[in-house]
């Protein structure tokens, strides 16, 4: 496993308690990585900038997700009656952990896109020669149309954990 | 390290962290769509799990209450190619 930079935000943090509080305003409140960045800022007097937010969560987020689920899990496990078997305690504990890793994962999925949406915004401001601008500004209303989907099928108590993923992988081309 | 031995070793490494547990195939492309760049499309992907799944890398998980969805784990042999 390579060794973490002294400098990256995870060591910075220095806890796990500070890095869980930054997981959690990333995965539970959906907090965008520019919005973190900031509160990293005014919380933990750690300056960094939202692409240190970004490779945070890439390297480290999806190990924070899976523990949790995997908490919540156990937890699933734990209130089960006695009278449940042991298979059936197990296939309601993996059900549980699967519920809880998509919930996390979408609000993953949406931050990514997030970001992409921010960097063509970055380069619109930049005044960009007229042609680019064009292409970029399309970009731009693209992906925020894209996002507002995603939001919709990631939130629409209507659709099954299944279907919202279909959705995802249509709206992000990954179908 | 070629493309498709990475896609391979982010799958064994995200199936190992979420042990004892199992990730549904859809989720699984997600998590490692987080992982990789460029993102692995359906057919990269379905590629990957195949060689996995043929080479007992990795199997269904048996007992699912939603036998719809293939659900993978992986397995001690891909637990120690993991470790090469």
């Amino acid at each position: 496993m390579r060794k973490e930079n002294a400098n990256s935000l995870y060591c910075r943090l220095a806890t796990p308690e500070n890095r869980d509080c930054v997981f959690e305003w990333l995965y539970i409140e959906g907090a965008s990585y520019r919005e973190v960045a900031e509160r990293i800022k005014e919380r933990f007097h750690i300056e960094m900038d939202f692409g240190s937010v970004f490779r945070l969560a890439k390297n480290h987020g999806f190990k924070w997700r899976f523990e949790q689920a995997k908490e919540r899990a156990e937890r699933e496990a734990a209130s089960l009656s006695k009278s449940f078997d042991k298979d059936r305690k197990r296939a309601l504990a993996q059900r549980e952990f699967v519920a809880v890793l998509e919930d996390l994962s979408f609000k993953e999925v949406l931050l990514a896109q997030r970001l992409e949406l921010d960097r063509e915004k970055l380069k619109l401001q930049k005044k960009l020669e007229p042609r680019k601008y064009e292409l970029a500004k399309r970009k731009v209303d693209l992906l925020e149309g894209k996002l507002a989907s995603a939001k919709e099928a990631a939130t629409d108590p209507a659709l099954s954990s299944e279907e919202k993923q279909q959705r995802m992988r249509e709206i992000f081309g990954l179908a | 390290m070629s493309r498709e031995r990475t896609l391979r070793q982010a799958l064994l490494d995200l199936l190992e962290r979420a042990e004892p547990h199992a990730l549904p195939e859809g989720q699984l492309h997600i998590e490692l769509n987080g992982r990789v760049r460029p993102p692995a499309g359906l057919a990269e992907f379905d590629d990957a799990v195949t060689y996995l799944a043929t080479r007992r890398y990795i199997a269904l998980l048996p007992d699912s209450l939603d036998p719809e969805t293939p659900q993978w784990l992986i397995t001690e042999s891909g637990k120690t190619l993991l470790r090469k």
